[in-house]
């Protein structure tokens, strides 16, 4: 019921491209993200009152509250690139890296699909990626400036993280989960203010979901904590943002709505890097795969050309069959399965 | 609308604690009549009621309610903080051995017969050193490990370690002086409180709840465990450090002067969230203010409903008990 609320409410890609074109300075909320008619009446007056908040469709806007500049370029934010170099990773200096070698990009707008089977080091490579363990070798940066020296909050407010299905110890509103999103934007002893309060109700109704704000997130359905993390990673304003396989125990049209909007977030300029064990839904979103072995190798490209069979037999060692399907309003699908 | 509720229901909170704090200031073996008090108040001296009365007000009951007052409170917050950053409702503020080492601090001072002041300074130190040395043996042992089950670890080792020394220096003092001592300072209670206490009272009250209050947001974001509390910006360790620091001055200072007060730190969270939700920023408040009013009406029970007074402890048990299965009982049908 609620799960089917969340499909209706939709974001098109020319939305959030007159969002991105539009003048830079002022608190612009395009149609697709803020849906605050209050805000968008008065933006002049909310420049010179209140630090502008960094839109998720511009998310490299500089904000008055951050104690630095964000390294990306003034309002051009499709140049923002996350770029890994020669990265080794893993837990510890003392035992052989888990990975290394990679050599990865990603630019706002793009999705990058992480496969590979159970142990391949997806979740090393994202975590490394998000800063929670420091890269044994190597380098990222973000927009060409080395994050090696980064703290935690510079790190959350460029890259947001929704982890897998998850459940709080206490019984926090929707509402209070969301405005977490908010914390690397806030100051080192500060709390949460009215902008942020905005930013978080304006995300929620981004995904159609305002009506849950109230509610109690660990009643929820697992489809709607799904819909409240991603508004949360949304009211971070990140410039890209990390699913940890964001369909995991999903059901099979919650799986489906929650890739449309992994594409809504790439249209509205956020680049998300996902994890995810079906192949399907990389050849779904189309846009960049970086496929992963267990023998350490790495296979990045488009994925319509890279997901082949004998790219997934040789990754999970199955044999796999590929086929066609036209969807109803005439587009090619590309399918795969395993068979036994 | 939600928040609107809760605000109501902290400033209601605040006036019943008012209400239980003039209450209070009118019970006891020397009763004061309401009338009297209201004079006192209102002239602001001693002037329009008797010496005796005037003593009994200023010098014996105030210091008395202030302390229950700032104990409750402390004990509370400690209790909303810890039970936030280590992600669980069953924690209790002596979870790192803060109640542990006071306690062995305390019997260690009454057999070196340092009197009232050393033994509160030597429960005090030994609370912090206490909760020292768990942190510090998580933070030697577990590089690798999740910080918070190392940590919870090594406290229950350090408290079960203090609880040892304690039963040591029971064994080796004297049955018919030092015994009945320890074992009455261990059980709780407010009667040796000091106007002269109150000052490091406040000031751990006053330093612990501020630094807690700084941190109400953050700790919010730790609810959610350690990595994405990083993802979303905080960073960890420090802010664990922090909160584990305040919380166990304000438990370190509450035992000292009032012994061991069991239950508060863990029911009165409870009870908080039950009225205003898991949001740290009305929690930590509303846990301050129902800890204070919960101990103050305690403290009150024990000091009139018997010729001698009941130690503190045995009555919070006694309501903490049921009140907790209760809470969990309502928990369990919500959800």
């Amino acid at each position: 019921m609620k799960d089917a609320d969340m499909g209706t409410v939709q974001l098109s890609a020319s939305q959030a491209d007159t969002g991105a074109q539009a003048d830079t300075g002022t608190v612009h909320l395009s149609a697709s993200y803020l849906h605050s008619q209050e805000m968008r009446q008065k933006p002049e007056q909310k420049r010179t009152d209140e630090p502008s908040p960094c839109l998720p469709a511009r998310p490299c806007l500089p904000e008055k509250r951050t104690v630095e500049p964000s390294p990306c370029p003034r309002g051009d934010a499709s140049t923002c690139v996350l770029r890994v170099q020669n990265l080794a990773c893993g837990y510890s200096k003392t035992v052989a890296p888990i990975l290394k070698d990679i050599n990865l990009s990603i630019t706002c707008g793009e999705t990058l699909c992480l496969l590979g089977p159970n142990g391949a080091g997806k979740t090393t490579l994202f975590k490394t990626m998000l800063g929670l363990i420091k890269p044994l070798a190597g380098q990222m940066s973000i927009n060409g400036e080395d994050t090696s020296n980064w703290h935690r909050r510079r790190f959350a407010q460029h890259i947001a993280y929704i982890p897998q299905e998850h459940m709080p110890a206490f019984p926090f509103t929707v509402k209070e989960v969301v405005l977490q999103g908010r914390t690397p934007h806030i100051g080192a002893l500060g709390s949460i203010g009215r902008t942020d309060n905005e930013v978080a109700m304006a995300a929620l109704a981004s995904l159609g979901i305002e009506h849950l704000a109230s509610r109690d997130y660990t009643m929820l359905s697992g489809g709607e904590r799904q819909m409240v993390l991603i508004a949360r990673a949304l009211a971070q304003q990140p410039a890209f943002l990390v699913m940890d396989e964001p369909t995991a125990s999903l059901d099979f049209g919650n799986q489906a709505r929650v890739l449309k909007r992994v594409r809504n977030l790439a249209d509205s300029k956020i680049g998300v890097i996902m994890t995810t064990h079906d192949p399907n839904q990389a050849l779904l979103l189309g846009g960049k795969v970086a496929c992963m072995g267990r023998d350490g190798s790495l296979v990045v490209g488009e994925s319509a050309a890279t997901v082949t069979s004998d790219l997934l037999n040789k990754l999970y060692d199955v044999k796999v069959a590929f086929a066609q399907a036209q969807t109803t309003d005439g587009q090619q699908l590309q399918i795969c399965a395993p068979f036994i | 609308m939600r928040r609107t509720r809760s605000i109501t229901t902290i400033i209601l909170l605040a006036l019943l604690l008012g209400l239980v704090l003039l209450a209070s200031l009118t019970l006891g073996r020397y009763a004061v009549p309401w009338d009297e008090l209201y004079g006192f108040v209102v002239s602001g001296g001693a002037q329009q009621i008797g010496e005796t009365t005037g003593n009994v007000l200023l010098h014996m009951r105030l210091p008395r309610v202030i302390a229950a007052v700032l104990v409750g409170a402390s004990l509370a917050a400690a209790g909303c903080a810890f039970q936030g950053i280590f992600k669980n409702p069953m924690v209790s503020p002596d979870l790192l051995g803060a109640s542990a080492g006071a306690g062995f601090g305390a019997a260690l001072g009454i057999l070196l017969s340092l009197g009232g002041v050393g033994v509160e300074i030597c429960a005090f130190v030994a609370g912090l050193v206490a909760v020292g040395i768990s942190y510090f043996l998580s933070a030697a042992i577990g590089r690798s490990l999740s910080g918070v089950l190392v940590l919870v670890l090594s406290g229950m080792v350090i408290g079960n370690l203090f609880q040892a020394f304690t039963s040591a220096v029971k064994f080796v003092a004297d049955p018919n002086s030092q015994l009945p001592e320890i074992t009455f300072w261990l059980m709780g209670g407010l009667s040796a409180v000091r106007e002269s206490d109150l000052i490091w009272l406040v000031l751990a009250a006053v330093i612990g709840g501020a630094g807690l209050f700084a941190l109400r947001w953050k700790m919010n974001v730790m609810a959610n465990g350690d990595e994405e509390a990083m993802a979303l910006g905080i960073e960890v360790k420090r802010v664990r450090l922090a909160v584990v620091a305040f919380a166990t001055l304000l438990t370190s200072a509450s035992v000292a002067v009032a012994g061991m007060v069991g239950w508060v730190g863990l029911i009165v969270p409870h009870l908080a969230r039950f009225l205003v939700g898991a949001d740290q920023r009305l929690l930590l408040p509303t846990s301050m203010l129902l800890g204070a009013t919960f101990l103050l009406a305690v403290d009150d029970v024990c000091r009139s409903i018997y010729t001698t007074e009941i130690p503190l402890s045995i009555l919070t048990s006694i309501i903490g008990a049921p009140l907790f299965i209760y809470l969990i009982a309502r928990t369990r049908r919500t959800h």
